[in-house]
This record gives C-alpha cells, structure tokens and sequence, in this order.
C-alpha cells in the first residue's frame, strides 16, 4: 500500500517535471521567425574578418583557376566513375525487399503528416507536420539529395501510390493502362514544375499558414491530386519529369551528388559512384523551362536568407510601413510586398544571367549562339546554391531536426509517450557558433570553386578551341564571383525578424 | 602534514597540484565574478531609449539586464526563452548565464493593460526591441 503510493508520488512528481520540460521545450522557437515556413534561427552573423577572408580568398582562387587553366587545361572527356551495383552495397540497395521498405517508409511518413496535420493538435510544435515539411522533408531532402543522391526518386510517396494503384489496375484489368495516354504538348516543357516552384517558394516565404498543420495537409493533398491528375493524364513517367517540381527539385540537385542511379537496359537499375558535381556538366544546353527552374532556385535560395538582413527590413518598411497602433494591421501590405520579392528575385536573376550569357557567347567569338550558352552554362552555377543551402542551414537542421525527438513519441500532439521520448529538450546551440562560421566559409568557397571548374570544363567541350574557351570564362567568373559575394554578404547579416 | 590533508578528501594530487587546484579554483572564481555583465535597459514609447539595437556578451558571462518602462510590457528573451513581466511601478532584473552563443531576439509580447491579459495569447503580436548576441568566447 506504502508502496504504491510512493510510486504514485513519484509518478506525479515525474509528470510535473516532464510538463515543466515539455512547455519550455515548446516555447524555444516560439513562433519567431515566418522566413522558412517553420521555427527561428538564432544563428550569429560571420565577423567581418572572415566575411573578408571569404571574400577575399574567393577572388584570389578564381584568379589562380583562371591562371592555372591558361598553362593547362583540365581534360574536358568523361569523367571516371565506379559501378557499385555488384558490390555489396550496390546489393544491398538493389534487393527488391530493401527498395519496397524505402517506398512502404516513404508512404506511411506521407499518410502520418497528413493525417497528423488534419487531425492533430493545431500547434506548430505540438504537432508533427511542420517540422517534417520544412524541416526534414524539404531542408534535410534538399542536403541528401546533393550530398549523397537523388533518394527522392527512390520513395516520393506521390510516385509509390500511383504505381500501386497502376499494378492494382493492371491486375484487375488485365492489358489496361492508368493513364489517358495523352501526349504531353512539348512546347510546354517542364513549364508547371516551374511555376509550381514559384508558389511553394511564396508558400515558404509569405503565406501566413505555413507553420499550421490543417492548412500545411490540405496542402499536401491538393499538390498530391494535381500530380496524379497530371500522372493520369500524361502517365507516370513524363509528369515526373515535367511536373512533378520535387522529383525536378531533387533531382537536379541530386546531379551535383556523388550517386548516379542509372538505367542498364532490360528494366534494371545500376549504380554508379562518380565524383562529386560532374553531374552538373551538360553536353546539351537545358530547356528555356529547366534554364528557368534552375535559376528561380538559386533566386530562392538567396532571397530565403535575404529577407532576414537589415536591408531588406528596411525595403518592406519604406513600401509596407508598420501599422502604427499594434491593434491594426499591416500585414497584408507586407505579404504583397513580400509576394512581390518571390516574383521580382527570379525575374532578376533571370535578366542577370540573360546578359552575361550574352558576355559569354561574345567571349567565345560567337561561336555558339546566345540561346545554347545560357543553356549550357547555368547548372555549373548550383554548386554555389547548394554550398549556400548547406551554410544557411546548418544550425536550423541541427535545431528543428531535434523536434522530431519529442514529436516522433506523440505526432498528434495528444499526449501520447509511444517510445517515451515526448519529454525531449530540444537543445539550442547543439553545432558550435565557431564552428558554424567555419563550415559556412570553407563550404562556400569550395562551392564556388567546384563552379569554376565545373564552367571551365563545359566551355572546354562546348568550343573545343582552348583560347577562345578562356575568353567565354571570363564573365562567367565574374558572374560566379558576384553570386558567391551575395551568399557571404548574407551570412554576414545579422537576422532580423520582421514582426 | 600532507597526511591529514590527504584524509581530508584532497585528491592525490601532490602538492604541485594541489597549488595549481587552489590556483585555477581562484581564478574561476574571480572570472565568474568579473564577467557580469550589465546592462540598463529603459523602454520608452516601446522601444529602448537610446534605440538600443544590439547587445554583445561573450559566451560563459553572466548577463544582467536590468528593466525599467514606462508602460506595463510582457517581455520574451528567445533562444534562452526568458520570460518577465515589466511594471512602470518598478524595475525588473533578468540574470542569466549566457550559456549558448547565438542571437536572440528580445521581443515585447504585449504593451499596456493587455500585458497580462493570457487569453489573448493566440493573436498575440512581437515587437522586437533589441537583439542579444553571445558570441564564442
């Protein structure tokens, strides 16, 4: 009886404790910063001495490529690559059981945020959608698709249900295909996948839900209905590579990686190891659309750190000045502003590269025309991006990432303990401050410098003519130069968070 | 000598060691008494007089922010997530270690006679008054 009611006292003492940690745990990225859909960043800016350094040593390398290229030019021929498919990994991977357990993860992830995000408690902490979205899904996916491949491809639960479904139908009906068999119009290129991008970067960046859970899944569904629409209209394969933004997404990020998934003939699969980046070189220019996806990318990857800098603080107050009284309300002029920003950065970037592809061809004595340079050249510009993506995010990932230690105990936010993890202190602070800088500058020069070479190569192959490639490298580097200053500029920034 | 000490619970380091225990124990403690640092921070019309903008501490210092207002305010330290209620009747001390380097947001929650209206939480709105940047020591 004693007994009992000591457990019965310890018992409550625990659950005061755990509610102490859990409404503090909570309460650490309280609502603060709208910029990425979900959670804040406490990341310090970079000092300026290593802002200069950066800078600094980004000039000097480009200068020493440029130099080291003039005396000897790096062999513009395939790259090396080692089939893994026969070792033990490549195996592995290729196991029918490993594969279907990736899409079934896949699947069941997809079915447990959406319901979560319908059904569960409507707190962006409490509940585990938010954090899987923007955190692990489209951050996490974003750092393995270019550090280690296009993992996308393999368990995009969008794709795995309406491959099921085909089986299904083929089984039941047999020599009947799920699809409308239309012919998908080539003009239209991967024209949706681009404007689709666009609204999700607006989503990210000004929509007001974001970070609510409800409105996050009915998201998630409508996407899912328009890429089976499209699935069902063009079939599978072709909406994924014109519509589907994600498997676009991750899979052009997912070139710069040192994985290649490949077809070896008779429906299989091969894998291959390659060098980091070679992905990128392309020996045909890229669609207008893909040209037009590839920098609406590297636009929102910059203007998702932009609009954190005093700078831009000061835009959205002369055009959507605050509202005087805190009762009014301003933020419809600041989202109009802000929806603005989405549209103008790519559209600028977009001018930008235009003229100095124009440099570039001008350079390469109008060897190849205007319309195949800006095709040709704009994937050796992603390095930059992704080496951006990786520094900016760091600390975030290594925060938000953390959530999902409470939340994956109790997804719905109810209450539940199911792996008696729910108590979980998410710890700020979890990578070094110092060691953040250091990453950051070290993965952004090494980014710009894989750029160069990536650029240099693909000038070598494109004029076959060593001098006249130079030439075309010029403005390419300046171009290079300016996109890598506006990554470290941004770092150097102090966060600002505009409420 | 050394004996009784020993029993006494000094680890066994020998003297030298011992000196340098006594020697390092004395300046962690200085340090930890030296590196508080202050900070008079007076809200007026809701913002900080003087248009405070940043305040820098090294990482492992003790932070005091000492509060006065003219108004009564509910105020959030982020990150550290340090919550006080301002009164014009009196001043407000916040102590805190700064423990994680960082910058943190210092925000207002509510001004006035709403400040501690709880039911008003959800449609609540921040005024950032000054950043805390802890940098690595």
């Amino acid at each position: 009886m004693t007994r009992r009611a000591a457990t019965f006292a310890v018992r409550a003492q625990r659950r005061t404790r755990a509610a102490v940690a859990v409404s503090l745990g909570a309460l650490v990225a309280s609502a603060q910063a709208q910029a990425h859909g979900f959670g804040a960043r406490y990341d310090l800016p970079i000092p300026l001495s290593l802002y200069l350094a950066g800078a600094g040593l980004t000039v000097a390398l480009s200068f020493a490529m440029l130099a080291l290229f003039m005396r000897k030019a790096p062999s513009a021929g395939e790259y090396r690559s080692i089939d893994l498919t026969h070792t033990v990994f490549g195996r592995l991977l290729g196991a029918p059981g490993v594969l279907l357990t990736c899409r079934m993860l896949g699947v069941a992830l997809f079915l447990l945020v959406v319901t979560a995000g319908l059904f569960g408690v409507q707190s962006p902490l409490k509940n585990i959608a938010p954090v899987m979205v923007w955190a692990i899904w489209w951050v996490g996916m974003a750092y393995i698709s270019a550090l280690l491949g296009n993992l996308w491809a393999l368990v995009n639960p969008l794709d795995t249900l309406f491959a099921w479904t085909e089986a299904l139908c083929a089984r039941i009906w047999p020599g009947r295909e799920l699809t409308l068999g239309l012919r998908y119009p080539d003009t239209l290129g991967a024209w949706p996948a681009s404007v689709l991008f666009l609204a999700f970067v607006w989503m990210e960046v000004v929509w007001e839900h974001s970070d609510s859970p409800a409105y996050l899944a009915t998201a998630m569904l409508g996407y899912s209905a328009l890429t089976w629409l499209g699935m069902l209209l063009f079939g599978r394969a072709q909406w994924l590579r014109r519509g589907e933004v994600f498997a676009l997404v991750f899979g052009l990020l997912a070139r710069f990686a040192p994985t290649e998934l490949r077809e070896s003939g008779a429906g299989r699969c091969a894998l291959d190891l390659r060098p980091y980046g070679v992905g990128l070189l392309s020996r045909e220019p890229v669609s207008n659309s893909i040209l037009v996806l590839v920098l609406a990318m590297l636009a929102a990857v910059s203007f998702d750190g932009f609009i954190e800098t005093p700078l831009w603080a000061t835009i959205l107050e002369y055009y959507a000045p605050p509202a005087q009284d805190l009762a009014s309300d301003s933020g419809a002029a600041r989202a109009w502003v802000q929806t603005a920003g989405v549209i103008g950065a790519p559209l600028l970037f977009v001018a930008v590269y235009l003229v100095f592809a124009r440099l570039i061809a001008w350079g390469g004595g109008a060897r190849v025309p205007v319309t195949r340079t800006a095709g040709l050249f704009v994937l050796t510009l992603v390095p930059i991006a992704i080496a951006y993506h990786l520094a900016h995010y760091l600390s975030f990932l290594a925060m938000a990432g953390q959530y999902l230690i409470p939340l994956a105990s109790d997804p719905f936010g109810f209450g539940r303990d199911l792996f008696g993890t729910k108590n979980y202190f998410v710890r700020i602070g979890l990578v070094d401050a110092r060691a953040v800088w250091y990453i950051s500058i070290g993965a952004i020069v090494t980014g710009h410098v894989v750029a160069v070479y990536l650029a240099h190569r693909t000038a070598l192959r494109a004029y076959s003519d060593r001098r006249l490639a130079l030439r075309s490298q010029w403005p390419m580097v300046a171009l290079m130069v300016c996109y890598t200053m506006i990554s470290l500029w941004i770092i150097a920034q102090p966060i600002v968070t505009i409420r | 000598m050394p004996n009784v000490q020993l029993t006494f619970g000094w680890p066994a380091l020998g003297a030298l060691g011992r000196r340098a225990l006594a020697v390092l124990l004395g300046v962690a403690l200085l340090g930890a008494a030296a590196a508080v640092r202050e900070f008079d921070l007076n809200i007026l019309k809701r913002r900080i007089e003087g248009g405070g903008a940043t305040i820098r501490v090294k990482r492992g210092e003790t932070v005091l922010l000492r509060w006065r207002t003219d108004e009564a305010a509910s105020l959030h330290v982020h990150g550290y997530d340090l919550r006080a209620k301002l009164s014009p009747l009196a001043p407000t001390s916040m102590r805190f270690e700064a423990r994680v380097a960082g910058r943190f947001a210092i925000t207002a929650h509510e001004f006035g006679a709403v400040a501690d209206h709880e039911s008003r939480q959800k449609e609540h709105r921040e005024t950032t008054l000054l950043h805390l940047e802890v940098l690595p020591e």
